[in-house]
């Protein structure tokens, strides 16, 4: 029984790193229908802009916000510097993303070594808990807590909110939106970076969880495409559905078959694409 | 007309002997290809190795037998894919006589094949599987994966009194070996495996693994150096209080990562070729030239074995003339006998490398967190 606890625990806290990194990926493929490959990569430069703040003595969560600043900084310059002028050009989007990978992988390299990194966790932050035989780390509770602020906060901002509203509309139909006076590439720029900065921050607050090491690039890719499939595009909740059945399929098998935890993932992204390939939460289009 | 087409179609055949001939001549440099592990998991390593490889050369003045060293750096990145790539494009396109590495175990299975149909002497640094000499002209100096981890199994039932162990290692031949080689020792003097788990590359997330563990003296780790810090990290998270072996020192608690650790690192035994703390004349000696020469303050044992596999090729060229003809080459490095700070080297007939090896404890030295040597064993070679 405490031994289902402490995977569920798991699982929520990998389900909420999941959502944060997704969410802006979904959105961004939704709304501007952008396949934004270096999403991963942002993960990771915030992963290693927070673990450089909080190296000179920056406290934990502002370096998380340092890092997802970057990270939102470096979406910025890819949206208005290079995908803007790849408007539907899908393949040319998929190449010039995939090749910024490479780049900020390298970039990274270059500043801060092949080294891997280890996240540094406030005394506040970094003690365990009992359930029952076990020992949890609190620091993965807390990541539950931030997954679920964000949720409601994101979900807010699209429902009840004017430029929420836009993204919606937007979703189903841009020229009219565009028609009727709304600045349509600024709030699809303004997602970008809102998903950029997302990701950045998640990258910071997971690393005790998943390290920091040049390998995120594309491991957050991977894992993030898989959660927007499964969950559907554009939309925040099948980001969060997708992320939680992900986080809950790679927790529970590895537990169980350790090998098989990503053909578990991989499997339940093939069976979503046979049967519902819009997703689990899709928009009828 | 005859006359001077004849003339030119001579001198056009005897240039063209004369640049064929050219690579031949004992005068040339000699070519000698890195392939390293720069980047990716390996990257704790290859740059360590390299450094001290340059820095044997210098101290030649990268010349021997009046042959110029020459050396080309290729990074492998740590994937055995882009190993045989880097390894091809050495010998193929920048025709180096001699190639040393690449580091990874999984990378090596697949260049040594190559290069012994291709007839290139490969000596590498870090240990291999067993089989790895089956092919010929491949010097296996680091010696097999289980050579060292063996005796550390055996030191840990002997003196630490251990009598059961979990093992938790990576999934691949190295994680196999490493880990092998302890079990291995561990059970033939008496000693009880509870358990064995295997993650693959690239697990972050020890979770699964670390609430399923059984009851044991101690566990056996072997991470690779990128998800060593969180391994370690989330032992003490999930409380788990047994003591840590790592199987071995190099990718679970490299020295120069330690900062990095710290407090979960401290108490931590583990193998390793050397440490920079071996309290001999001979290593505080050798230290002081190296330090001086590259500015360099080795942490582990990447330095060191750079140093020494080019210490190993400069000998191999001083005892074959500085020929490069591979037959000729190959019998000169597996007669190489060696003096070094960290004890004897010299080849087996097996083409493996015999040497001291260092069972070593993490522990705070001033405010360092340092491998403090605590025996060294001699002469290790099983061929296990």
């Amino acid at each position: 029984m405490d031994f289902l606890a402490t995977s569920l625990l798991t699982a929520l806290a990998l389900g909420s790193v999941l959502f944060l990194l997704a969410v802006g990926l979904s959105l961004t493929m939704g709304l501007m229908g952008v396949l934004n490959l270096a999403h991963g990569a942002l993960f990771m430069v915030g992963a290693y802009l927070g673990a450089q703040v909080a190296e000179v003595g920056l406290e934990f969560w502002s370096s998380a916000i340092i890092g997802g600043l970057g990270a939102g900084l470096v979406g910025l310059i890819l949206d208005r510097g290079v995908l803007r002028h790849l408007h539907r050009r899908f393949d040319d989007q998929v190449l010039v993303t995939f090749g910024a990978i490479f780049i900020l992988t390298n970039l990274s390299r270059w500043i801060w070594g092949s080294w891997p990194k280890i996240g540094h966790l406030p005394d506040y932050l970094a003690g365990s808990f009992l359930i029952g035989d076990y020992s949890f780390p609190f620091h993965r509770v807390v990541l539950i807590g931030v997954g679920v602020i964000a949720l409601v906060v994101v979900l807010g901002l699209q429902k009840k909110t004017q430029v929420g509203r836009a993204i919606r509309a937007g979703l189903d139909n841009k020229e009219m939106l565009m028609a009727l006076g709304v600045r349509y590439e600024a709030i699809a720029t303004g997602v970008f970076v809102l998903g950029a900065f997302l990701a950045g921050f998640a990258g910071y607050i997971a690393s005790p969880m998943m390290g920091v090491s040049l390998r995120l690039g594309l491991d957050a890719l991977l894992l993030a495409l898989v959660v927007v499939i499964v969950g559907g595009t554009g939309s925040v909740a099948g980001a969060f559905v997708g992320a939680m059945l992900i986080a809950f399929a790679h927790t529970f098998i590895a537990v169980y078959y350790q090998e098989f935890a990503m053909f578990g993932v991989w499997s339940i992204l093939i069976l979503v694409l046979l049967v519902r390939p819009s997703g689990l939460v899709s928009q009828t289009r | 007309m005859g006359r001077i087409v004849s003339l030119t179609l001579g001198l056009a055949l005897l240039a063209m002997v004369a640049v064929g001939c050219g690579d031949d001549e004992p005068s040339g440099p000699v070519k000698i290809g890195l392939a390293l592990e720069l980047s990716g998991a390996g990257a704790a390593s290859g740059p360590l190795v390299e450094e001290g490889i340059r820095a044997a050369f210098a101290e030649v003045n990268n010349e021997v037998e009046g042959r110029e060293l020459t050396v080309i750096v290729e990074d492998t990145a740590s994937d055995p894919a882009v190993s045989l790539d880097k390894v091809r494009k050495l010998v193929e396109s920048d025709n180096v006589d001699l190639i040393l590495g690449p580091i990874f175990s999984n990378a090596a299975q697949g260049t040594a094949p190559y290069l012994a149909e291709q007839k290139i002497p490969n000596i590498s640094i870090y240990q291999h599987p067993a089989d790895i000499t089956k092919d010929p002209y491949i010097y296996a100096a680091g010696g097999t994966l289980k050579d060292a981890t063996y005796v550390l199994g055996q030191y840990i039932y002997d003196e630490l009194g251990y009598r059961s162990i979990t093992t938790l290692g990576i999934d691949y031949v190295a994680g196999w070996d490493f880990v092998g080689g302890v079990v291995q020792g561990f059970e033939e003097r008496g000693g009880e495996l509870v358990q064995q788990q295997w993650h693959p590359f690239g697990t972050f997330d020890f979770a699964p693994f670390l609430t399923t563990l059984e009851e044991a003296d101690a566990i056996v780790v072997w991470p690779l150096s990128d998800a060593a810090p969180v391994l370690l990290r989330q032992l003490n998270e999930f409380g788990v209080d047994l003591p840590v072996v790592a199987a071995w020192a190099g990718g679970a608690v490299d020295e120069a990562l330690l900062g990095d650790m710290g407090e979960t690192a401290v108490g931590v035994h583990s193998v390793s070729y050397y440490a920079p703390l071996i309290d001999t004349e001979a290593n505080k000696e050798w230290l002081e030239s190296f330090t001086a020469q590259t500015g360099a303050d080795p942490r582990g044992d990447g330095h060191f074995l750079g140093y020494r596999t080019g210490q190993l090729v400069i000998e191999a060229l001083k005892r074959s003339g500085g020929s490069t003809d591979p037959d000729e080459l190959s019998e000169a490095i597996q007669g190489v006998e060696l003096d070094t700070p960290a004890g004897r080297f010299s080849f087996d007939d097996s083409r493996f490398g015999r040497q001291s090896f260092y069972i070593i404890k993490v522990d705070k030295v001033g405010d360092e967190y340092r491998h403090v040597p605590i025996r060294e064993i001699p002469d290790v070679y099983f061929g296990f």
